[in-house]
């Protein structure tokens, strides 16, 4: 880009480029969309970057993002508040919500336990956790976790924690994925589906 | 630019987008490889969606340029072999695993092949799955430190070089690089005290097996042995140290000594 490029160009590419996956040619395209755009468009941005930031917030029960603190789900009069399924991240609140089998209600860790990464259970929203199910009323959690090695260890981490609280712990089944052919099965998934098979 | 296949255990994972992971491979005959793996969670490269966990061992195609070393290799293809379940059943073996796996990743350099101690790896994992965590982590890191030859000396005093094969109470000191007599250990700052019972158990682990006859007590201490050596050694404490230690009833880490 040559010298002569105005300030407020630069600074605008600069700033796409800090997003993922863009490059300097896609943020130096979408920086002349922007500005070939009408003034409404490109306001019509800059106005749903500064309301994200500063209407979104964390849900004071369940940690799930929402411009309503507490969350629409969590005061909800018509869910299960008794069943917790417990998620990584709010985007997996978003994915169980679209089934529309959830009935109860949610917890967000907000990460997994990840100790080579220096992420400890103290970095995560558990003591919340726990105190919701100390305050009692809960007959279920729901552990919603990744089924990767962090998401297990963290899934593990807190069935040791709500141990001594009288308070069903299930897990999310594992296995084959419906439309997959056992065929292009890892060995691992058909251990799990081995192993969770269910009367038919 | 050549295509290598080589068989690997996953040592770091780092999500690095939407769609790929940068990790960080110890293969066999490869040493440690840090490749990116483009669309690896919309499965492209695996066969299934889900992208490559942490401590899975399988066979890995990677794209690696002679003489350009420093830019990540390029993962092509990954089969997953075992994903050794019995980790993700229980926290301990979970985090003896992963303590290996720092220890390795700190320990050993990029492009350095050291098949017997992959094989090691390989076997560790597999054998977590039974019997006292910390005796087959011992044994592993006891095979680590050979391996790269950082070994200490555990038969005689580093200092006068005596024999210290029936001492009860002996000092181990990491820039030494072995053990310290009674005598001469006045003179060492950095050292730990141990027992000979400690150090026999040590020394009589020659390979990674499982051994259902070990002492409770020697295996601790032992651990807490390398550990600290670990710590002296790579300069920093593994992240994984401390999580260990309270997961097996160990006291958190002595704060460390300024020298
Ligand atoms: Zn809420
Ligand atoms: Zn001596």
């Amino acid at each position: 880009m040559a010298d002569s490029t105005p300030t407020s160009l630069t600074r605008l590419m600069a700033e796409f480029e800090k997003l993922p996956g863009i490059g300097p040619r896609s943020a130096e395209r979408l920086a002349f969309h922007i500005l070939k755009s009408s003034k409404e468009e490109a306001m019509g941005l800059a106005h749903a970057i500064r309301d994200v930031k500063d209407n979104v917030r964390h849900c004071r029960i369940c940690y799930n993002l929402t411009e309503s603190d507490p969350c629409g789900i969590c005061t909800d009069p018509r869910r299960d508040a008794s069943r917790i399924f417990v998620v990584e991240q709010p985007k997996d609140v978003l994915l169980l919500e679209s089934t529309g089998l959830v009935r109860g209600v949610y917890h967000v860790l907000l990460g997994h336990i990840a100790p080579l990464d220096g992420i400890e259970p103290g970095d995560l929203t558990l003591d919340a956790l726990e105190s919701r199910v100390k305050k009692g009323g809960i007959a279920e959690i729901v552990i919603a976790t990744n089924p990767t090695l962090e998401g297990e260890s963290t899934a593990l981490h807190i069935k040791s924690i709500l141990a001594s609280h009288k308070v069903a712990v299930t897990r999310l089944a594992r296995g084959l994925p419906s439309g997959s052919q056992i065929e292009y099965a890892s060995r691992a998934v058909l251990q799990d589906a081995i192993e969770g098979r269910r009367e038919f | 630019m050549s295509i290598v296949r080589d068989e690997a255990i996953v040592l770091r994972r780092l999500d690095y987008s939407e769609s790929s992971q940068v990790l960080a491979l110890f293969t066999r005959d490869h040493g440690q490889q840090r490749m990116i793996a483009k669309g690896i969670k919309r499965g492209t490269k695996t066969r299934a969606a889900t992208g490559i966990d942490l401590l899975e061992l399988g066979v890995v195609m990677f794209s690696s340029r002679p003489g350009k070393e420093d830019v990540l290799a390029a993962l092509t293809e990954w089969r997953q072999e075992e994903n050794f379940p019995h980790l993700r059943r229980d926290l301990p073996r979970c985090y003896a695993a992963q303590y290996a796996a720092e220890a390795t990743s700190h320990l050993t350099e990029v492009h350095d092949p050291h098949p017997a101690l992959f094989d090691a790896l390989k076997s560790l994992l597999a054998l977590l799955d039974a019997g006292d965590p910390l005796a087959i982590l011992d044994a592993y890191l006891w095979t680590l430190l050979t391996e790269i030859g950082l070994r200490p000396e555990l038969g005689r005093c580093m200092n006068c070089t005596r024999s210290i094969a029936d001492d009860t109470v002996i000092y181990l000191s990491a820039r030494q690089g072995g053990a310290i007599c009674r005598d001469c250990e006045p003179a060492v700052i950095e050292k730990r005290r141990t027992r000979g019972d400690v150090l026999r158990w040590l020394t009589s682990q020659t390979d990674v097996v499982r051994r259902d006859d070990a002492p409770p007590r020697e295996v601790k201490e032992a651990f807490e042995l390398l550990d600290y050596y670990i710590t002296e050694t790579v300069g920093k404490p593994l992240r994984l140290a401390d999580p260990l230690r309270s997961l097996t009833g160990l006291p958190r880490r002595p704060q460390p000594r300024r020298h």
